[in-house]
């Protein structure tokens, strides 16, 4: 399989005192779903905005074979759809359905094609009867449905997803990664949640200090209690929990 | 939280709100202009265009009270510029100095009326059209494009601040419930502070999905736009009416 988002040498700074990814270089290939973890303010949702041109930093991204650059934010943003993590922050229409129709709308389909992705979108996610209702007066568990909607309705390359278990009960949890399982599409994970990677996740990378500094299959990564402590991160607490219970 | 702006078009469907945005938004400037060009102190035909406004509310089926406490929000602001504004300005060459105080008052009142009326009809158009379809049909009918940026993403500002506000005063009140009563004046300015630069942080991330989702500046809704022919009926009866009062004394006038 080829690679679907290739980074080369990727640097980005927000201010000259420290730069958040520090060349970075990542491939992915297609259909593959790919978790991304490391400790706060290791650079994963800044990766995540580079993915669709939202920041651009100095090295190269190729997203399935086209640059992104300026001239290419159009193409590269119909390919590549990002769920933020605040679902709030994602939902600015008067309606569910407006939400939804927004990305297609923009992308230029005509309207039958975008009636026909908006109910596709409804239906994936059991929105139906939810089409009128105003978004910022759903529960949180709604909008990150509507949230995932409104991305999924424009049929993306690639889906990047900025901590999608935040705030989410267990059964939540369970929905959600069920329908990550089940997306065709290359999806990149961003994520503090560890546990839910390891059911969905072909390999999981481990960004620390800008860049990848481990990339292996979930097992091998998530069982190497050394390898994850060193990075700042820890799942032997929850392991000694699963084991005594 | 309880919705600061709710958009009360939702669920409800009367003959008003099912009107063509474009063809609402250019009546109600239309009816608008013909109210404020009636003469300075002239109040007897704000009888009838009140009565024709009241017949459109109930029409539109808007609740009475979402209406009148948005309403009543404003209505500072109409009377102080009513109040002030024969005391300051000249009025048909003559200063408030050489006027009687009841053509003053009758002047003030006018100014009063023609505000408050103009408001009424602002308030139908915005209270039975959703906020992206009226950018949409302000668009059509040759706004700028980037006029209509700016005012969606004013109008989102809204729910943001609000929003924020609010978490901010929750965290406030929990952790020092008496504070407003003693510091009401630094609470409030500290506010105002955190409130801006939060709502800064998540409107570059609300500008941040929208990019994300193909936005380039322009507005676009699902909506068609559509005007039939009813419609057109009902909008010529309604200018007619307004017309009609506007003209109505002049012409009576003119044959007496």
């Amino acid at each position: 399989m080829h690679a679907d988002i290739k980074i080369k040498n990727l640097s980005f700074a927000y201010d000259k005192t420290r730069k958040v990814l520090n060349n970075l270089n990542l491939e992915v290939k297609a259909g593959e779903k790919i978790g991304i973890i490391g400790p706060m303010g290791a650079g994963k949702s800044t990766l995540l905005l580079h993915l669709n041109g939202l920041l651009m930093g100095q090295g190269t991204i190729e997203i399935g074979g086209v640059a992104v650059t300026k001239n290419t934010l159009s193409e590269i943003r119909r390919k590549v759809g990002i769920v933020f993590q605040n679902p709030d922050d994602q939902l600015f229409s008067s309606s569910v359905e407006e939400d939804i129709a927004f990305g297609p709308l923009h992308f230029g389909y005509d309207a039958k094609t975008i009636s026909e992705m908006v109910t596709l979108a409804i239906e994936k996610l059991n929105l139906k009867g939810y089409e009128k209702r105003v978004p910022h007066q759903l529960s949180l568990g709604e909008k990150k449905r509507v949230a995932l909607a409104t991305v999924l309705a424009t049929k993306p390359h690639i889906l990047a997803f900025d901590e999608p278990f935040a705030n989410l009960d267990s059964s939540m949890v369970k929905q959600l990664v069920n329908t990550l399982k089940q997306l065709p599409s290359t999806v990149v994970v961003v994520s503090q949640s560890l546990l839910p990677l390891a059911v969905f996740c072909d390999r999981i990378a481990i960004l620390n200090q800008g860049h990848i500094t481990n990339i292996g299959t979930a097992k091998d990564i998530l069982s190497d209690d050394n390898l994850l402590n060193k990075n700042g991160l820890d799942l032997s607490f929850y392991k000694k929990i699963c084991h005594t219970l | 939280m309880k919705p600061l702006v709710s958009d009360t078009s939702v669920g409800i469907n009367s003959l008003v709100h099912r009107l063509d945005a474009r063809l609402k938004i250019i009546l109600t400037f239309l009816s608008i202009f013909i109210m404020v060009s009636e003469k300075q102190g002239d109040v007897n035909s704000f009888i009838f265009y009140g009565t024709v406004i009241l017949s459109i509310l109930f029409i539109s089926k808007i609740p009475l009270v979402q209406f009148f406490k948005r309403l009543l929000l404003v209505l500072p602001f109409l009377l102080a510029a009513a109040l002030f504004f024969p005391l300051s300005v000249l009025i048909g060459g003559e200063s408030i100095s050489e006027m009687s105080l009841e053509r003053s008052l009758y002047v003030a009142l006018s100014i009063f009326l023609k505000a408050l009326c103009s408001f009424s009809l602002l308030l139908v158009l915005i209270l039975t059209e959703k906020i992206n379809h009226l950018i949409a049909a302000l668009q059509k009918i040759g706004m700028p494009r980037f006029m209509g940026f700016v005012i969606a993403i004013m109008f989102r500002y809204i729910f943001l601040l609000a929003g924020e506000a609010h978490k901010i005063e929750t965290a406030q009140k929990s952790r020092a419930p008496n504070i407003m009563k003693k510091h009401r004046l630094k609470v409030y300015s500290s506010q105002m502070a955190l409130i801006f630069l939060r709502s800064w942080e998540r409107s570059k991330k609300v500008y941040n999905a929208m990019l994300s989702r193909g936005f380039d500046g322009s507005f676009k809704t699902i909506k068609h736009f559509r005007i039939k022919p009813h419609e057109l009926i009902f909008s010529f009866i309604f200018l007619a009416i307004f017309a009609l009062i506007r003209f109505m004394e002049p012409v009576l006038q003119l044959f007496n």
